[in-house]
């Protein structure tokens, strides 16, 4: 399944928007073992790493493959590799292993995102060890053939015909806004189809080297010992450089908007996780999306520039209105519910071993000192006038005519 | 967690649930109304009744529940499934009380304005919903648009003290919650509204933006929720096709590359619930279709062995124990319920307001237990043979 950024909880009479969120930064390349007492993270001398939170109360551990997408960004050439490789890969080398793991009571899930992929097995304490030797499993070259990639790239059609509204809207305004790199992870069902084996497999090399690779566990685990685990599983990988990140630069500053039969959205480029306006940027996208119904906030926790996105699955055009009609009386309200849902949502991802293990493990992916700390202190360090430049530069791309019709700051999406 | 503490404050008065959680920051309020079966005037008022619900009370403008029920930073909302109507506020811990002086002014005398009922039904008319969830609630398409008065009667007919359960999990002391509802709900005792509904109206166009996915279906005939087999029927569901290694997952997906997404579940309906399974394909009808999938199906399920009442009984135990992988209990609109503390609230009220009884997942598991592979196949092959090709 590949992402964007998105989860939707439809809230009935009104819907709040969660977001997959990401926090923290990359500050300095921290050394061994930093964190706050009941995480540790661990670098491994090939290039990766280990991140073990231990979480008391939970009763189920997440265990994470995370591979940054460093060294394997998509180009229109590539688009859609990646998800096709996690497709593939998840199957295991005797192609069961899901029904291997939902024999033992633990589930497999995986999602390729811009700028990682995650693969990951929940399981209950006890098998913590049975999820481990079955990520270990995908760290081998996969074994793929040409039949296989041609079934799997059909699946992929089906999937992608599957893609809802927010999906769909917000594809659209990573495209505008950054180009061919910006593109929807679930890629081209054209350069999917004419997938190679071979190919594939280079891929796998690149995408899952060391350097690239978190292996991040959270849950009702002891530190030391999960951390012992995880090593073993990551430290027989030959070493490899980190390496640097494609540049993904806006192609302008300006805001986005789009406007068509699926719905309305709104985005501005947000500089970073660790950057004050990203923080900004959410609070404000929280506090709009709270004003109204079927209402969607996407954010991709990362260390590179990236969209907030707030958005709405209804052709009504009310999310227009809205922002047109916001009055000065208005921002002290939506300061206050911008701020409050903006810390919610950021203590939501970290309180269930799944979201924080993903987020913690997906920044650190991306470079190894980044934290999700820093977007709290910015939401509580936030100034009124801050959040008002956030929510004007949401606000300040008009909707586009109909006749307008693909041009940045305007047109539809389809 | 404490046990709830479960109470049924005597004949036609609402069943009522404690969970109470020292450890928690806040409490959430839910009260569920169990709905008989509805005609489709009634549906689409109790769907309208949904939207409107936490608009105003006779007590409470909506600015003010608003401004009360978000202090969390969770919205109150209402949630609409065929057997039952969900209503949630979330409060700070202290604040319990007008917690329940909001929830119980909803349910007693909610204000259903005219122009409130005619926008909210406006917005749902241009609410774009996925493709999965059309197929989900096929049925949404075809509700007339009710008057504000079919709310009201909605309200009158359903919402009522002997239909209704309450939970109360969180921070507050053991008995306040009990309390403070038995206080707010004294003495409601409302007349019965009666009269027509509005009647459907035609389809309402969909998916003119879509990109050629349909969902078919195989609804499987419903059983009681007090159903001796209940274990046997969730084995076969979940062993049909819930997870990657059930049959739906591997036929109609790996096998014949028909589908990305297929999955089997139990409804819940005012009878009890209803085995469905769903996938969605961009396959031309004349190749793919339900009947199709029933035949590739039931020759999975002659192939079954001991591995396959395995792997479902391992996933069951995971999901309903610790939350683990896909559940096959709908119990919300877009699915599953989760593991936080709003949803075990929903559940301890809502499943002794459906069977009688409190929720005891090691029961059922150990009733599992006893699943032989030749009755899991004989429930799978009857549940695939009754099945209705939607």
């Amino acid at each position: 399944m590949p992402r964007s950024g998105l989860l939707q909880a439809m809230l009935g009479t009104r819907s709040l928007v969660s977001l997959s969120l990401g926090l923290g930064l990359l500050a300095d390349a921290s050394p061994a073992g930093q964190e706050e007492a009941p995480r540790l993270r661990t670098p491994l001398s090939n290039g990766a790493a280990v991140f073990v939170e231990a979480m008391s109360k939970a009763k189920t551990v997440s265990v994470q493959l995370i591979a940054a997408a460093r060294g394997c960004e998509e180009t229109p050439a590539t688009s859609g590799l990646r998800h096709l490789l996690e497709h593939l890969l998840v199957k295991g080398r005797g192609k069961d292993l899901d029904y291997r793991l939902e024999s033992q009571g633990m589930f497999l899930s995986a999602e390729t995102f811009r700028d990682f992929t995650k693969i990951e097995v929940a399981c209950a304490p006890d098998k913590l060890g049975v999820a481990l030797s079955a990520l270990s499993e995908l760290l081998a070259p996969p074994e793929i053939g040409a039949e296989e990639i041609a079934r799997e790239a059909r699946i992929m059609a089906e999937e992608a015909a599957l893609h809802d509204a927010p999906r769909r809207l917000s594809a659209e305004l990573w495209s505008r806004a950054f180009g061919p790199i910006g593109a929807d992870p679930s890629g081209s069902l054209e350069v999917v189809a004419a997938a190679t084996p071979e190919a594939l497999r280079a891929l796998h090399a690149r995408h899952f080297r060391a350097s690239n690779l978190v292996l991040a566990i959270a849950g009702p685990v002891s530190v030391d010992a999960a951390t012992r685990e995880a090593r073993k599983v990551l430290e027989g990988l030959p070493k490899s450089e980190t390496g640097a990140w494609a540049p993904r630069e806006p192609s302008d500053g300006g805001s986005l908007a789009v406007q068509n039969a699926l719905g309305e959205a709104r985005a501005a480029v947000a500089p970073g996780i660790s950057e004050p306006r990203t923080a900004w940027l959410l609070a404000a996208a929280l506090a709009i999306a709270g004003e109204l119904p079927a209402a969607f906030v996407t954010y991709t926790p990362s260390i590179r520039p990236g969209l907030v996105i707030v958005g709405r699955a209804a052709s009504d055009g009310r999310l227009s209105r809205l922002l047109q009609s916001f009055r000065a009386s208005d921002e002290t309200r939506l300061f206050e519910a911008g701020k409050s849902l903006a810390r919610r949502w950021v203590r939501a991802q970290t309180d269930r071993p799944s979201d924080s293990g993903l987020l913690h493990g997906s920044l650190m992916a991306q470079a190894f000192g980044a934290r999700p700390d820093s977007i709290l202190q910015n939401v509580d360090a936030m100034t009124r006038d801050q959040f008002r430049s956030a929510l004007r530069e949401l606000s300040g791309a008009e909707p586009p005519g109909p006749a307008d019709s693909g041009s940045r700051g305007g047109g539809g999406s389809r | 967690m404490i046990a709830p503490l479960l109470a049924v404050l005597a004949a036609q008065e609402p069943l009522f649930v404690e969970i109470p959680d020292p450890e928690a920051a806040h409490c959430v309020l839910v009260a569920v109304v169990k709905l008989p079966e509805l005609e489709a005037g009634e549906r689409a008022a109790a769907r309208a009744f949904a939207s409107v619900a936490f608009e105003e009370t006779g007590r409470f403008s909506a600015a003010q529940i608003r401004a009360w029920g978000s202090q969390t930073g969770v919205p109150p909302r209402a949630l609409l499934m065929p057997d039952h109507l969900r209503l949630e506020i979330s409060m700070p811990k202290g604040q319990l009380d007008t917690g329940v002086s909001i929830l119980s002014s909803i349910l007693r005398e909610p204000v259903l304005r005219d122009e409130v009922v005619r926008e909210a039904m406006a917005q749902l008319r241009t609410q774009e919903r996925s493709v999965w969830q059309r197929g989900l609630w096929a049925w949404d398409s075809r509700l007339p648009a009710p008057t504000a008065e079919d709310v009201r009667k909605f309200h009158g007919r359903c919402v009522r003290p002997e239909a209704l359960a309450i939970a109360v999990a969180g921070a507050f002391s053991p008995g306040e919650a009990e309390e403070a509802w038995t206080k707010r709900l004294q003495g409601w005792s409302p007349p019965k509204a009666s009269g027509a509904f509005s009647q459907p109206s035609a389809p309402r166009p969909e998916d003119a933006h879509g990109q050629g996915a349909r969902i078919f279906e195989l609804a499987m005939p419903p059983f009681s929720a007090t159903d001796a087999a209940f274990a046997t029927r969730l084995l076969a569901v979940a062993a049909l096709g819930v997870g990657k290694g059930a049959s739906a997952f591997r036929v109609l997906r790996e096998e014949r590359g028909w589908s990305y997404r297929q999955e089997t579940f139990l409804w819940p309906v005012p009878l009890g619930f209803q085995p469905r399974l769903l996938f969605a394909t961009t396959r031309p009808e004349a190749d793919v279709n339900g009947r199709a999938a029933r035949d590739a199906l039931k020759a999975a399920v002659a192939e079954w062995t001991q591995a396959d009442l395995s792997r479902a009984m391992g996933l069951l135990e995971a999901t309903l124990k610790h939350g683990i992988g896909p559940n096959p209990l709908y119990l919300a609109p877009e699915g599953p319920l989760g593991q936080g503390l709003a949803d075990r609230a929903f559940l301890a009220a809502y499943w002794p307001l459906k069977t009688g009884r409190p929720f005891d997942a090691d029961k059922l598991i150990a009733q599992m237990r006893y699943v032989r592979l030749s009755d899991l196949k004989e429930t799978a092959n009857q549940m695939l043979d009754g099945a209705i090709f939607v």
